[in-house]
């Protein structure tokens, strides 16, 4: 799952990544009792193999429900969750293995640590309140860029106010996170990561918490700086309109999870506008309108899911994932867990519905076959 | 125009008040100075009806929230008056000068309160069941009595009672967590209920739902509903009057199709384009330029002057009151709607997503 024709700044092969289902007490008891009175407990699988190729200065929007396992998948691309099967390359070394070496060839792994770096929710919330901005910003530079002289900090620093338009940028040097307006914060936040001139930014439901307004200006941050410094984006949000205002300026694409796998991903426009996986049809149908007609509409209506609730991690159905509460699902459907297709260039999906000639289509519906309305896209592509 | 929207809803609001805001302020004495959170504002409830309050994050929403139930915290101060008319007729009280005796009788059983998602409306230590007992306690409601009503609201909400009321918050999902404190907002079939963004931060699958269910609870009891929130999609499909927040009082109100279809407050107008959704094209979508004010310092003049694309000196130096047109079904305080409407665009009117 790469886009085509570009450099490949991260790779995510077959990644796994499961959580120990343990309380402390239990990791205090020794395996062979744990055995004998069958305690025991399978992990969750958060991430159950996922393959995806992030490019420079390219955007991916990781989409998907709580539990789907995209806070997760997101943090093991930056190094911060150690995969329990396959990998993560950066610039084709393994992170976890640069880690433990701490150099492969020219590739430090420092340089690893510095070139991923992540946005928390609600960005403005992360800034120490008892620090300077001067000081809040001047430590990430000291630390990956120890040849810095004070002075040399204190520059980029202000140049780098001045492109986000925090100015005078001297005066706000020696302010405290609660002497700047929420969108300043943001801007904080924001340069924080980006000040160290990191490859690819983790920005994990950066605006999920934010006013409309401020949401629009924080993405419309990203978009700058990410061309300012030739960033890669890795967004992560459960709001597939978010997604799309990011990935559609920067031509990204987006990657849609349900219980830890990838079910379709290809780029924002064949997605929005020919979504193939009944799961992409779903999240599309739950945006909320913004004209009064159609949202009392959206209210009243059922939701076209067999069943509302998502199923945990640890208790992950057979088949196709997403079986339980597809609308469209058949008897082949809980039997096996569809191939991911490539259905257009770039444009991949795991459903058995993407193939004209399989035995789906000869099954019976498990339930009532409901549809999905979609809505149209009213961009103009 | 107006007549299309919510013409399933017409009727079910009467033009009988239940809450009559009367010149409220809220002010907090900060080293800074006087912050004012809450400017003199007016405005009356209909019973029955639903009542969206948007605007910017520290715009005052949620303190509008609390004055309804005299929940504004130390050392804020309140002044005004906010009476409630009893559905059962006889005299208003003015819920900002009872006595928490009183007070407490009312919070709950005539007006709850569901706050925002995300939000630890729970205390983690008790389990749910000891937040509705308690809750039973303090209202003189036995036991027995209340956790019969505590499972039929839970059912009513999709929710497993068993499972629910022997759960502690941190074993609900955000959207279970919502839901119940819903169905404890229920459990003394109030009159009012007051909903601050209660869908913050949940899946969009789990917010349609809550959404839905609401919107059945409303028709099937009658509730006023108060619903507050930054995002107008999440308010679109109930509102059947609109109060439009800036600095802390009220810039524009009337029905919802004007507010929502065809606003003439430029600000009204500019929280609309912030807006994603998916009727909406991308190209429609901006933000509103500049900060929202300091309530310790708020723009002279209209304190929309400083963002507004179309304020002159006049809107520097003078404030607009809120006005009514001539069908008294819509107010604005802009000294130039005409100009906003003309210049301003504003997309997401017809139902068809057309932009213009």
């Amino acid at each position: 799952m790469s886009p085509a024709g570009s450099d490949t700044l991260l790779s995510l092969e077959d990644l796994v990544v499961e959580y120990g289902d343990e309380t402390a007490i239990m990791n205090a008891v020794p395996q062979r009792v744990k055995e004998r009175f069958g305690w025991e407990s399978d992990p969750a699988r958060a991430v159950d193999g996922v393959s995806l190729d992030v490019a420079e200065e390219e955007v991916v929007a990781v989409i998907g429900e709580s539990g789907s396992g995209k806070t997760t998948l997101g943090k093991a691309a930056v190094g911060l969750e150690e995969p329990s099967e396959g990998s993560v390359r950066y610039r084709g070394e393994d992170i976890w293995e640069l880690k433990r070496k701490r150099q492969i060839g020219d590739l430090e792994y420092q340089d690893a640590r510095r070139s991923l770096q992540i946005i928390h929710q609600d960005p403005g919330a992360s800034l120490n309140p008892y620090k300077t901005l001067q000081t809040i910003l001047k430590r990430p530079l000291r630390r990956w860029f120890p040849e810095l002289t004070h002075a040399d900090c204190r520059e980029r620093i202000l140049g780098i106010f001045r492109e986000v338009g925090l100015t005078p940028a001297t005066d706000y040097l020696e302010r405290y996170p609660h002497e700047l307006s929420g969108g300043e914060q943001q801007r904080v936040a924001l340069v924080r990561a980006m000040l160290v001139e990191p490859d690819l930014v983790l920005a994990d439901e950066p605006v999920s918490a934010l006013d409309p307004s401020l949401r629009i200006s924080l993405m419309d941050l990203m978009l700058d700086l990410r061309e300012t410094f030739e960033t890669s984006f890795l967004l992560v949000s459960h709001n597939i309109q978010h997604a799309r205002y990011i990935a559609s300026q920067a031509d990204g694409r987006i990657a849609v999870m349900y219980l830890g796998n990838i079910v379709e991903i290809g780029s924002i426009d064949e997605v929005l506008q020919d979504p193939k996986h009944p799961y992409t049809q779903v999240l599309l149908w739950a945006s909320l309108p913004r004209n009064p007609d159609s949202a009392v509409e959206k209210l009243q209506a059922e939701p076209p899911l067999r069943e509302s609730n998502a199923p945990d991690a640890a208790n992950r159905p057979g088949g196709c994932q997403f079986h339980t509460r597809c609308p469209k699902a058949r008897a082949v459907c809980a039997d096996e867990m569809p191939p991911v297709e490539t259905t257009s260039v770039g444009h991949e999906a795991a459903c058995y519905r993407t193939d004209d000639a399989h035995q789906y289509w000869k099954d019976a519906p498990l339930d009532d076959e409901g549809e999905i309305p979609i809505p149209e896209v009213p961009d103009q592509i | 125009m107006t007549a299309s929207v919510n013409t399933e809803r017409t009727g079910v609001a009467s033009q009988e008040t239940v809450l009559e805001v009367r010149d409220v302020s809220v002010t907090y004495d900060t080293a800074r100075g006087r912050a004012r959170v809450l400017d003199d504002v007016s405005l009356d409830v209909h019973r029955g009806e639903t009542l969206a309050v948007i605007g910017e994050s520290g715009s005052g929403k949620s303190t509008f929230g609390s004055v309804l139930m005299d929940g504004v915290e130390d050392p804020g101060i309140t002044s005004g008056e906010v009476l409630y008319y009893p559905e059962s007729g006889g005299e208003p009280v003015d819920i900002t000068g009872v006595s928490s005796r009183k007070l407490r009788q009312i919070r709950w059983e005539e007006i709850a309160i569901v706050s925002q998602a995300g939000s630890n409306s729970f205390n983690p230590a008790i389990s749910i069941r000891r937040h509705f007992t308690d809750t039973f306690r303090a209202h003189d409601v036995s036991r027995e009595a209340g956790l019969e009503r505590a499972r039929e609201s839970l059912r009513e909400l999709d929710l497993n009672p068993q499972r629910i009321l022997n759960a502690y918050q941190h074993e609900l999902s955000g959207g279970e967590k919502q839901r119940t404190q819903l169905a404890l907002a229920l459990v003394f079939d109030p009159n009012v209920l007051v909903l601050d963004e209660p869908t913050a931060g949940l899946d969009l699958l789990v917010q349609q739902r809550l959404l839905g269910q609401l919107y059945d609870l409303q028709e099937e009891y009658d509730l006023t509903m108060v619903f507050i929130s930054h995002d107008i999609p999440v308010v679109a499909g109930f509102a059947d009057r609109v109060a439009v927040m800036y600095a802390f009082e009220f810039v524009e109100f009337g029905d919802a199709a004007d507010i929502l279809l065809s606003p003439e407050h430029p600000y009204t107008r500019l929280l609309s384009q912030a807006n994603l959704g998916p009727d909406i094209s991308l190209d429609a979508v901006r933000r509103i330029g500049g900060d929202p004010p300091d309530p310790v310092n708020v723009p002279s003049g209209c304190p929309f002057h400083t963002r507004c694309p179309i304020a002159d000196d006049r809107c520097a130096e003078e404030k607009p009151e809120l006005r009514a047109d001539e069908a008294d079904t819509h107010e604005v305080s802009c000294f130039y709607p005409d100009t906003a409407v003309a210049e301003i665009p504003h997309s997401g009117g017809p139902a068809s997503g057309d932009e213009q």
